[in-house]
């Protein structure tokens, strides 16, 4: 059940709700006469001249995180460096799953062994750093940050990885394979039971309820940037504007 | 004391402890800043004139816990009709990145002072009210539900903090989201417009809106006279013969100004008609439209509306091709985000004064007698550069006027509001703008220039009472002044 049926629920709560999700933000709209309380634009970056200039903007900060880095007094590289290592470090963790699929692609198992541990201990340090942070700036700030969520979201992703760190030093080199197997079994729908090692289980158990939690929380903030009206929509082209007043100027 | 040190590198002490009144802040603000709070306007006539009765969706006599009732309920419904509220109340992870870039907690240091702080003032209410999931669920309380949560919400708590928000989106430039939390300030004043709060001094500048088109009230023969004594002096200083015009039935090109530059700002208003003139250009004002200022932008889209359109009347009543905006900063966003696309309707263009007189300059049909034998700092005004876009033009028009410019740290996007914008240019804020001004002050004076230059007229009222508190050497000039003191080479001090 957990590692048949519950995979399944898992992704379809996660692709579903975070598509009922962004259709919520969209249903939203912009208000009465289609303005944002009287604006037609709230974009916040000067020269967005056009929708794939704010594609762009949009994927620097998902991607680049550039904003931390941008002078404001000081540069906070340390807590730049712990977010890009973060955030990186799982997005080439999950990369490497994508491994369970493609067995086709044939990896040393040592060099599996290197990349896996390796992303996965800079993964788990960038987790901690971030979550010492976040408790140290209410201390810094003498602020009141007391959602739940906000600790149990980093929390959470540090025990996935935690578990899956374990399980790579542990795991004997034909655990893989056997992975491997439930994984495609998965995909084509045919039950396979999982590898049984107790951390593959306690590993597998805890990314399919992230994968329930994300909708229901503020993990949801990925997904929220594409619909932001201070990140996306495009200010009319500058030199369009001053060819046509000086049209009109006869200049 | 300060809490956190927030300090320039190289330099030992802390931004607030570099100012002579340090003192005073710290017996001002060391307990936060909750205790500076705007007013509530109550003058009937006032109230009556601006129309509130017919934005009030609340009885006036209804009691606290009806108006705390109205207030959740309209944040719950705020969320379903405004993506960009929703998105806010919905997406921040509390990574307290916009803390110490919001000027207001630069100036305080009290954490609910801050982007995340005010937000989470209304975030919590919310929360609550989606039980918990961040709008998954969409949906929101029952009654009785409501009722429950109503007990926690501090209404005079959350007018507080929310006036002292200059809604400059420094957060939403540094937010790695984006989040904007001026967008959250204008949606809960928009409530508060609904349950008939306003501060007094919006409330006047609104009337006098109301019965003259412009913020000071100037009626159709005091703005003339004003003129009339402005061209004698542009003729005394220059030689020149120049005409203010005023309600010429067709002109080609209206001109904008702020109503402040018939008082304070009289250099700005000379600059425009310099520019006017020597562009050669068939234009006039309208005097029933002498405002760029557009206080619905800190408070309500009907007034916000409203005051546009009357840009909008008066374009169409003078038969303009093209309106030349003046020299303001919110009132710029309110134009280029509202006036703009309205104008386009009917075929007319909208531009800044700055952007006409670069585009002159650029096309060499602007000439400069002498460049100001000065040393100019700039400050971007907020609106202007997180809000409408206009970055390079200023600079290109202050390095074509005067001997020599230096950028400041705190530039471009990045800029410093002067704290006095989202309408917080209110007597009762002072103790609270004196210091919310200070971090822009502080990084234009340690560029050792003579001279902070910005085209906004909140910031020609807000700095010099700014620079004049912490004692700095330093002027404060509008930009078109400097084009015309370079244009006739004139002393600038004397514009």
């Amino acid at each position: 059940m957990l590692y048949f049926i519950l995979p399944y629920i898992s992704l379809v709560v996660l692709v579903v709700g975070v598509l009922y999700r962004i259709g919520l933000w969209l249903a939203a709209g912009k208000g009465p006469l289609g303005l944002y309380l009287g604006l037609h634009r709230l974009v916040v970056k000067p020269r967005q001249e056009g929708y794939l200039s704010a594609v762009g903007h949009i994927l620097a900060r998902m991607f680049t995180y550039y904003t931390i880095l941008k002078a404001s007094y000081r540069r906070d590289y340390a807590t730049w460096l712990g977010v890009a290592l973060f955030h990186w470090g799982i997005f080439l963790l999950i990369a490497f799953h994508l491994h369970l699929w493609l067995p086709q692609l044939t990896v040393p198992e040592s060099l599996m062994f290197i990349m896996g541990t390796t992303v996965g201990s800079v993964t788990l340090a960038a987790g901690v750093y971030l979550l010492v942070r976040r408790v140290n700036i209410q201390r810094v700030y003498s602020v009141t940050i007391n959602y739940l969520d906000d600790y149990v979201a980093v929390s959470w992703v540090i025990l996935i990885v935690t578990l899956g760190l374990a399980l790579r030093l542990t795991a004997p080199p034909s655990l893989f394979n056997e992975a491997v197997k439930w994984a495609l079994g998965l995909t084509s729908f045919k039950y396979v039971p999982p590898p049984s090692n107790p951390l593959f289980y306690a590993h597998v158990l805890a990314v399919e309820l992230f994968m329930v939690y994300i909708p229901f929380a503020k993990m949801i903030h990925p997904f929220s940037m594409p619909v932001n009206p201070a990140l996306y929509g495009r200010f009319e082209d500058i030199e369009e504007v001053r060819r046509r007043v000086m049209d009109k100027l006869g200049w | 004391m300060v809490n956190v040190k927030v300090r320039y590198r190289g330099e030992g002490k802390d931004i607030l402890e570099a100012s002579p009144r340090y003192s005073e802040w710290v017996k001002e603000f060391s307990g936060g800043s909750g205790h500076v709070k705007a007013r509530v306007e109550r003058d009937e006539k006032t109230l009556s004139t601006i129309e509130m009765s017919k934005l009030m969706r609340i009885n006036p006599n209804a009691t606290e816990r009806e108006r705390k009732l109205y207030f959740v309920r309209r944040i719950g419904e705020l969320a379903r009709s405004s993506r960009a509220f929703r998105n806010y109340m919905e997406s921040c992870t509390h990574c307290g990145f916009c803390i110490d870039k919001c000027q207001m907690w630069l100036a305080t240091r009290d954490p609910n002072n801050s982007p995340v702080g005010r937000a989470d003032l209304v975030r919590n209410i919310y929360r609550r009210m989606r039980r918990l999931t961040y709008g998954l669920i969409d949906k929101l309380s029952d009654e009785k539900e409501l009722e429950s949560i109503i007990d926690s919400v501090d209404l005079d708590k959350i007018w507080t903090y929310y006036y002292q928000c200059t809604e400059c989106r420094r957060c939403a430039y540094f937010c790695p989201f984006g989040i904007d939390q001026a967008e959250v300030t204008r949606s809960i004043r928009q409530i508060f417009v609904e349950m008939g709060m306003m501060p007094p001094f919006i409330a006047k500048t609104m009337e006098c809106v109301y019965k003259t088109g412009n913020n000071m009230c100037i009626t159709r023969d005091a703005a003339l006279n004003v003129i009339d004594f402005v061209v004698n002096e542009i003729s005394e200083q220059t030689g020149k013969r120049m005409e203010g015009v005023v309600d010429k039935d067709k002109a080609d090109v209206l001109y904008i100004p702020s109503s402040t530059d018939f008082f304070t700002n009289i250099g700005t208003l000379k600059g425009a008609i310099a520019i006017m003139t020597e562009l050669g250009l068939n234009w006039t004002m309208d005097s029933q439209s002498l405002e760029v200022a557009n206080f619905g932008l800190f408070e309500d889209e009907y007034h916000l509306r409203r005051f546009g359109d009357n840009i909008v009347n008066a374009a169409l009543r003078r038969k303009a091709k093209v309106v030349v905006f003046g020299e303001c900063g919110h009132g710029w966003r309110a134009f280029k985000n509202y006036v703009v696309p309205r104008l386009a309707e009917h075929g007319i263009e909208g531009i800044s004064i700055t952007q006409l007189t670069a585009w002159a300059i650029k096309k060499g049909k602007l000439r400069f007698s002498k460049k100001v034998d000065a040393v100019v700092t700039y400050h971007d005004p907020c609106n202007l550069v997180r809000a409408g876009d206009l970055v390079e033009e200023p600079r290109l028009i202050l390095k074509s006027t005067v001997k020599e410019f230096r950028e400041r740290e705190h530039n471009r996007e990045r800029t410093l509001c002067c704290g006095a914008g989202g309408g917080l240019l209110l007597d009762e804020l002072m103790p609270l703008r004196v210091w919310a001004g200070w971090p822009s002050v502080y990084d234009a004076y340690r560029t050792g220039a003579q001279y902070m230059v910005a085209p906004c007229s909140i910031d020609k009222a807000q700095f010099p009472v700014v620079i004049e508190y912490h004692k700095v050497p330093l002027k404060f000039r509008g930009v078109s002044d400097f084009v015309y003191a370079a244009l006739y080479g004139v002393d600038i001090d004397a514009v």
